[in-house]
């Protein structure tokens, strides 16, 4: 059988973990996909805590909320905020939908 | 600053924004022959005009009789008095014409029985000069902006039109008064694009992100209009800020005026249709700021619905569920997401919401940019247009879908005159090297910026005070507290934090540069608002209730140059365009 790998150069690493600070007892750990392509690196998957008492259901509140408190270098696009113009689409645990209608598994 | 990779293009006219209203500019630009940029930080089917989604006003007649007069008419009430005629009655005389363009585009409009565009009751829309209800407001179901915007890609694309998608775009070229062009930041590949052009079209849309909560997209951040500001120009009426009457509690998702056009209506705690008090004629359909105001008092004197007592409810669970299906879909979808309401049995919660900035970028009938120096004067090289524009057809507020129809007449008019202005293939001017070398500059300071205060948290304050200080209604107490306030998050930048410094789709980056446009706006706003000491439209002011005709029957204009502003006022145009149609005098403003 022939064997299919992904490149070297794209093995998924693992990343950082960024702890919650905020001492809540609802904690939910979000793994999120990272690249920059400006540094000769392979990608990863950071783990970031969030407090899941003081955050909306959405998939996308919960990334801007990391965004906002946490780690401002993450970078998803967004835009309409109604679930019309089909910027939030992303892949989450392998479902590929708008990530504004979409609670974190 | 050599550290930035410059690279020059020339056009004969960019296109600064890819919502309606620009791809709509751009489609007239490149059918004359013009070597035509289009310019946009978002893929242009993104852009916010896909989130209209009532419908577009214009006098077709489908649904019996009507007259682009009455239509003038209801716009001319609707703003209050501040709209400028000429350009009211240049809107609303276009507009039937304008539909058909669209329909012959392919806009896929919802049909009555005899195969004619569908037409639906909107707030403010009056037969014979105010008198009862008329059908004018085209619709494609409550998608209608979506199905504009996703046709004006198509039609842009058919064309020659040459599109820079996801640039973000950083400042004007300026010389002597006249715009050269615009610069502007490759998110993809951390590039800097000069664009020399004999006419830059601003079509950036509003910048509603000013508030806590406002129906507009995350995008809408008035970039346009702070380039304005940045090359020196005033931006006009910036105190006029709409709220939507239905946005969702809690979410700020909006549920279009359309519902209550197809027959739902607003109640309070005890049950009662409250806008039969506020409205008598007109009631749920009167116009935005009307129906917004009157859910506030109905909150503030402790009707309002809930633990808060801080919301009201808009039904449509009497309709029947075909209507809903056929004409409603995607609000009973948004109503599922994000209330968890099945609008077929129970209510919506709705709270007046930001929707929409009657405020922008002055400019006249033909959406050249106009400044105030000694008299009128136009801006060579430049125009606005959309929501970005303050032309100025809305005055102190606009009625739903008055905003469509003004992205495609003035998206056209500025076309038309553009083509005018600029001959295939003029030969272009060398632009001054400090132009670059400032825009630059800001550029680097802010995204090397090393301070401890993150762009989140000083947004945040912005949005706060903006929200607490400038909403629904408004005193000389809160707004003299914003004036103070809403410089705070300014001074914050002294020690701002940016802590991405990469080049390629740098996001901590661009929402900085997008906070340094949105405080100039909301600067701009408060202050516009103080000086303003009378009630009209959307601009309530408590201590004084009454319009005042003799001192403020005049267009704000505001400059600003750091966190200091300079306002003056330009009167109001008093005479229209034509014979066909007489000036409207002031009247007293009752639905």
């Amino acid at each position: 059988m022939v064997q299919l790998n992904l490149p070297a150069n794209s093995k998924v690493e693992k990343g950082q973990y960024y702890k919650d600070k905020t001492g809540s007892k609802n904690i939910r750990k979000i793994n999120i996909y990272r690249w920059d392509p400006s540094k000769n690196e392979n990608p990863r998957l950071d783990t970031y805590e969030v407090d899941m008492d003081n955050c909306s259901s959405k998939v996308l509140d919960v990334l801007n909320k990391i965004k906002n408190e946490i780690d401002p270098s993450i970078a998803y696009r967004r835009s309409c905020a109604h679930g019309v113009c089909g910027s939030c689409a992303m892949n989450m645990n392998g479902k590929k939908w708008f990530s504004m209608h979409e609670v974190p598994f | 600053m050599s550290a930035y990779k410059i690279i020059d293009h020339e056009y004969d006219v960019v296109v600064l924004g890819a919502g309606g209203s620009g791809l709509r500019a751009a489609v007239g630009l490149s059918e004359a022959g013009l070597k035509t940029a289009c310019v946009s930080k978002v893929f242009p089917t993104r852009s916010h005009t896909s989130a209209a989604q009532g419908g577009i006003s214009a006098a077709l007649g489908n649904m019996g009789e009507d007259d682009w007069r009455w239509h003038m008419y209801d716009t001319v009430k609707g703003a209050d008095w501040l709209g400028d005629q000429d350009s009211i009655e240049y809107l609303c005389k276009e507009a039937p014409a304008a539909v058909l363009e669209l329909e012959k585009y392919g806009v896929p409009f919802s049909r009555t029985d005899d195969g004619k565009i569908y037409q639906r009751p909107f707030g403010g829309m009056t037969k014979n000069y105010g008198n009862e209800t008329v059908q004018r407001t085209c619709a494609a179901a409550d998608r209608t902006g979506h199905a504009i915007l996703h046709t004006l890609y198509g039609q842009a694309l058919k064309h020659n039109t040459e599109f820079f998608i996801e640039y973000f775009a950083l400042d004007l070229i300026m010389k002597d008064g006249a715009c050269k062009g615009i610069i502007a930041w490759n998110l993809n590949d951390g590039t800097i694009h000069r664009f020399k052009s004999h006419t830059t079209i601003i079509a950036t849309g509003g910048y509603g992100k000013v508030y806590y909560s406002a129906t507009s997209a995350h995008t809408c951040t008035g970039d346009g209009n702070a380039m304005a500001l940045r090359a020196g120009l005033p931006l006009q009426d910036m105190e006029f800020v709409q709220f939507h009457p239905t946005g969702i509690y809690g979410h700020g998702t909006l549920i279009s005026e359309g519902v209550r056009g197809e027959g739902g209506y607003l109640v309070n705690s005890k049950g009662e249709r409250f806008m039969e008090r506020y409205a008598p004629k007109a009631k749920d359909l009167a116009s935005r700021d009307v129906v917004s105001r009157s859910i506030a008092v109905e909150i503030n004197e402790g009707r309002g619905i809930g633990k808060e007592q801080d919301h009201v409810h808009l039904h449509i669970d009497h309709l029947d569920p075909k209507v809903i299906d056929e004409r409603l879909p995607g609000i009973s979808e948004a109503s599922k997401l994000f209330a968890n309401v099945d609008v077929t049995k129970e209510p919506i919660p709705v709270v007046p919401t930001v929707h929409y900035n009657m405020g922008g970028i002055p400019t006249n009938y033909k959406a050249e940019v106009l400044t105030l120096n000694g008299s009128e004067k136009t801006v060579p090289g430049l125009m606005a247009i959309g929501e970005a524009a303050c032309v100025s057809v809305h005055g102190a507020n606009r009625l739903g879908s008055n905003s469509l129809i003004d992205l495609v007449v003035f998206g056209r008019a500025a076309a038309k005159r553009a083509a005018e202005l600029v001959k295939p293939g003029m030969k272009h001017e060398e632009i001054d090297k400090n132009e670059t070398d400032r825009c630059i500059d800001r550029f680097d300071k802010l995204r090397n910026s090393e301070g401890s205060n993150p762009t989140s948290e000083l947004r945040l304050s912005m949005q706060k005070t903006m929200q607490s200080k400038c909403a629904v209604f408004r005193t000389e107490k809160t707004l003299k507290e914003g004036v103070d306030e809403i410089r705070k998050p300014y001074d914050g930048m002294d020690s701002l934090s940016v802590k991405d410094k990469s080049l390629i789709f740098n996001t901590d980056l661009v929402e900085t540069l997008e906070f340094d446009n949105l405080i100039r706006q909301a600067i701009t706003t408060m202050d516009s608002a103080y000086h303003r000491k009378e009630s009209r439209g959307a601009h309530a002011r408590e201590d004084f209730p009454k319009r005042d005709d003799e001192n403020y029957m005049q267009h704000t204009l505001s400059w600003c140059n750091g966190s200091k502003t300079k306002i003056n006022y330009r009167p109001v145009h008093r005479s229209t365009l034509t014979n066909d149609v007489q000036y409207f005098p002031p009247q007293e403003r009752v639905y």
